[in-house]
């Protein structure tokens, strides 16, 4: 029973907030819900749910604070849902500390699939001794000692500022980092020139890593926004 | 003319300094309010000075003026009755209100001269003279400006005196060869004639007449060399004194009709020279500007003007500087500021030769319109030979054909923005006929399916069911597309917005676009062809991610289960191209242009065509142009429809390899 992860809803639109509740629970989830921004602080501080479902427009706080005062003490998976149909909502939201987003309306399947993201990285989390020094995703291989990069057994071959992207994408697996964020890390700068080269280093990381036909691609583009490392299903050694 | 305030009656009062002045203003007063009409009291100020009395009893007049509700104007002119036609002619004056006195015969008759010469240049104006029994000495003040007119200068002296030699010279030849004394008399009239050719002004003439007769007495009559003479030559000289004057003054008025006919024509030329270039000026500040150049051409001064919109005074001026004065750029303008604010807000002139700022370099005038100041015209004066006064009525005139000129020019852009405000909103009314319909009829589907599932104990089998569900789930898809349009409408319209452009992979921005589609979408075959992976363009991802996912879409459902789309791009030159290609029965002949209109569906054969309101394209249209780009559609062989656009293309630089 307790075993199965705790999930917050923090909705103020009840039908929204019972659809929620409905899917979390027929996929065998525990659920909190909250109405308002005072008791999704209170939910998360009295029962640290293991993810977060947050409304980005309550009525008595802005979703982005809440993401702040929640950032302060606790690392746990925050996932904003916004009506609102503007990129730099979320991207605030991201860069506030949020870890993904969904716009209304969005499928119950999407929802899941995010859900299931978010909990992946809790899991990965949790296993210290081997975050220090390789990252294993899928055929996916990073030695950090060694500076290098595998995919199943053979090297890619990485410019310094792609391996340099590779790093800060597998440790934020899961979590979407906006351009900002990104040029900030690499970078160290931020200028709309950079941008553009983003880009063209992103679209190059993608191509490298590219494992064969019909794979899901490691790095997600979310446009306007960021890129996230989605941690793969299953890794190939377990695929029948 | 252009025919404005039909619907109020406008009367002209004209102030003066006379004492009767205050009893006419009060007449208008009275004729406006009985009429409703609206009273503007014009006081006419010549460039002759006044005196201090007649100054404070205009200023007393232009006062009561006001307190009777009077709108005060003032315009500048020697020439009073032109003056008046011309305000009349720019502002619309229906009616002008004149004052008269009976009795004195000289002013009488220059007010029947005003009247009939306003009548003349103002025809469609009435005017209506008020009576008045006060009797003036108004007289005095016109003869006394007429002598101070007269003045002497050192060259025409010499020039009378120099011919008067040369005839007593030429007297002295014909008396030494025995000619009679009658030709001496003829040689002194041509004297004085050609004194009244070569000199300006009566007192020479007079003089030369007066003088020639005296001579001619001292040199050439009987006993010589005295002023004496006997009492046969007193004829000779009436005689010959009277045809001096005569002949002088016949000369000097040919002369000086010849030298107004020539200004007339100059002025006329210029006059129409300014009028035809204003014609083809096509905004504010081409007719400015073509004053401006009018006006430096005439006057031989650098000049400048100050624009004024809305009644703020532009910063800089726009100067235009003659070649002699290159100094003039230099001119600290922000010291006069203060000139330039003051006749922008009273539209009065001031500045050098006014007794407002005389000590400014500029002489300001404002460019009025009918209740406006348009902008403020400066006339370098510090450092040239004063204007004219000539050219000063000539370059009034300029300035109210530029204010005509403006004025029609912010009438027309007025109709234009009042016609563009009305097709919008046709627009905006078709767009909420449109929208509501297509709204009740999906929410109509929603509902009654919700309800019949409600309302169902059991009849139901799961297929029928699981139909039901399905239709209520793609009504509601079908609701967030339609909302996605509008709000992308919404946005593109507002053009505080601005796109939020940025160098994306146009990879990227197909792959966001394929996320979005309808649920029918799965059942085509979406190929993607790409040249070059790393193509980038200049865009606002999300309105481009918008436009794929329509024309996506727009595919989608013009196509049979299972057919092919294809979604394509490459670079061309210094755009990139994107095609979205799809198998269905193509574009109908002829509509390959109407497709991107607003409201344009072209289901209406097809029986499924309740949806689509014909939003989707023409925003597409919208927002490819608002990037730069260009849409179109053609058919393509066998059959099937090709949708391009082009976008720029983004250039990014490398920081590595």
């Amino acid at each position: 029973m307790s075993n199965k992860p705790l999930i917050l809803v923090v909705e103020d639109d009840a039908a929204v907030r019972n659809l929620m509740a409905v899917t979390l629970e027929t996929r065998g989830y525990r659920y909190h819900l909250a109405q308002n921004g005072m008791e999704a602080l209170i939910e998360a501080t009295t029962h640290q749910p293991d993810v977060m479902l947050l409304d980005l427009g309550l009525p008595d706080m802005e979703g982005v604070e809440i993401i702040r005062k929640v950032r302060g003490w606790s690392n746990m998976p925050v996932i904003v849902i916004s009506a609102r149909a503007e990129d730099s909502d979320k991207v605030e939201a991201l860069d506030a500390g949020a870890d993904d987003y969904l716009t209304k309306p969005f499928s119950v399947d999407e929802l899941l699939a995010r859900l299931r993201v978010a909990l992946r990285r809790i899991s990965s989390d949790q296993q210290p001794a081997s975050q220090e020094a390789v990252y294993d995703n899928g055929s996916l291989h990073i030695d950090y000692a060694a500076g290098c990069a595998y995919i199943g057994d053979s090297e890619i071959h990485l410019t310094p500022i792609e391996y340099k992207l590779l790093c800060l994408l597998a440790k934020n697996t899961g979590k979407v980092l906006t351009h900002n964020y990104i040029l900030k890390e690499v970078w160290g700068s931020y200028s709309a020139a950079e941008v553009g080269s983003l880009r063209v280093f992103m679209a190059m990381l993608r191509k490298k890593l590219q494992s064969g036909e019909g794979t899901q691609p490691y790095i997600q583009t979310h446009i306007g926004i960021g890129y996230r490392m989605l941690r793969q299903e299953k890794i190939p050694e377990e695929t029948p | 003319m252009p025919d404005k305030n039909l619907d109020r009656e406008r009367i002209l009062v004209c102030v003066s300094a006379s004492p009767t002045s205050s009893d006419v203003i009060r007449r208008a007063a009275k004729l406006s309010k009985s009429t409703g009409a609206e009273l503007i009291a014009l006081y006419v100020e010549d460039s002759e000075s006044q005196d201090d009395a007649q100054e404070k009893t205009v200023h007393g007049h232009l006062n009561m003026a006001e307190r009777l509700g009077a709108v005060i104007t003032t315009v500048y002119g020697n020439d009073p009755a032109t003056a008046i036609a011309q305000y009349a002619r720019v502002s619309g004056i229906t009616k002008i209100v004149l004052g008269k006195s009976p009795g004195k015969r000289s002013f009488f008759a220059r007010e029947e001269t005003l009247m009939s010469r306003l009548n003349e240049l103002a025809p469609d104006v009435e005017i209506i003279i008020v009576p008045n029994h006060l009797q003036e000495d108004a007289r005095h003040f016109s003869l006394r400006r007429k002598l101070l007119k007269e003045q002497f200068t050192m060259g025409d002296l010499v020039k009378t005196v120099l011919i008067l030699v040369l005839c007593t010279g030429v007297g002295f030849l014909f008396s030494a060869i025995g000619l009679a004394i009658t030709n001496v008399v003829l040689i002194y009239i041509l004297g004085v004639m050609a004194v009244a050719l070569f000199t300006t002004g009566y007192i020479y003439s007079l003089l030369s007449s007066l003088l020639s007769v005296l001579i001619f007495n001292f040199f050439f009559t009987e006993p010589y060399y005295s002023l004496q003479s006997s009492p046969d030559y007193f004829a000779t000289f009436a005689v010959m004194f009277a045809v001096a004057i005569l002949s002088s003054s016949l000369t000097s008025r040919i002369k000086t009709q010849s030298i107004q006919t020539a200004n007339k024509a100059y002025q006329t030329e210029v006059l129409l020279s300014t009028s035809q270039l204003l014609q083809k000026a096509e905004d504010k500040e081409a007719i400015l500007n073509v004053m401006l150049q009018q006006l430096c051409r005439l006057l031989e001064h650098s000049v400048l003007y100050y624009d004024r919109t809305d009644s703020i005074l532009a910063e800089q001026p726009v100067l235009h500087e003659i070649e002699s004065d290159h100094g003039f750029s230099q001119v600290d303008f922000p010291a006069e500021r203060d000139v330039v604010e003051w006749v922008g807000r009273n539209g009065k002139h001031a500045g050098r030769s006014t007794r407002k700022w005389p000590q400014a370099r500029c002489l300001y005038m404002a460019i009025r319109g009918e209740n406006r100041v348009w902008a403020v015209v400066g006339i370098r004066a510090d450092n040239s030979p004063s204007i004219d006064e000539y050219r000063k009525n000539l370059m009034i005139s300029i300035l109210d054909e530029c204010a005509l000129a403006l004025e029609k020019d912010h009438m027309t852009r007025e109709k234009q923005r009042i016609e563009e405000n009305a097709r919008q909103e046709a627009l905006r009314a078709n767009l909420l006929r449109a929208i509501s319909h297509d709204l009740r009829t999906p929410l109509t589907s929603i509902s009654g399916n919700a309800a019949i599932l409600l309302e169902d104990l059991g009849d139901l089998d799961d297929s029928r069911k699981k139909a039901l569900y399905a239709s209520i789930y793609d009504d509601a898809i079908w609701l967030n597309g339609l909302m996605e349009n509008l709000l992308t409408i919404t946005r593109t319209e507002n053009e505080t917005v601005k796109l939020n452009l940025q160098s994306e992979m146009v990879s990227d921005a197909i792959e966001e676009a394929l996320r979005h589609l309808d649920r029918n979408a799965a059942r085509r075959r979406i190929v993607v062809t790409l040249e070059d992976d790393l193509l980038m363009a200049r865009m606002d991802s999300a309105l481009i991610v918008q436009v794929l996912i329509n024309l996506i879409n727009n595919a989608v459902k013009y196509t049979p289960e299972n057919a092919g789309i294809t979604i394509g791009a490459k670079p061309e030159g210094n755009m990139v191209a994107l095609w979205v290609e799809d198998e269905g029965p193509g574009i109908p002949e002829g509509d390959e242009e109407k497709v991107f209109e607003l409201f344009y569906t072209g289901v209406k054969r097809s029986p499924d065509s309740r949806r689509g309101i014909g939003l989707g394209l023409a925003l597409c249209r919208s927002i490819v142009q608002a990037h730069g780009g260009e849409i179109k559609v053609s058919n393509i062989q066998p059959h099937g429809a090709r949708f391009e656009f082009t976008l720029p293309i983004a250039e990014v630089e490398e920081y590595e390899q």
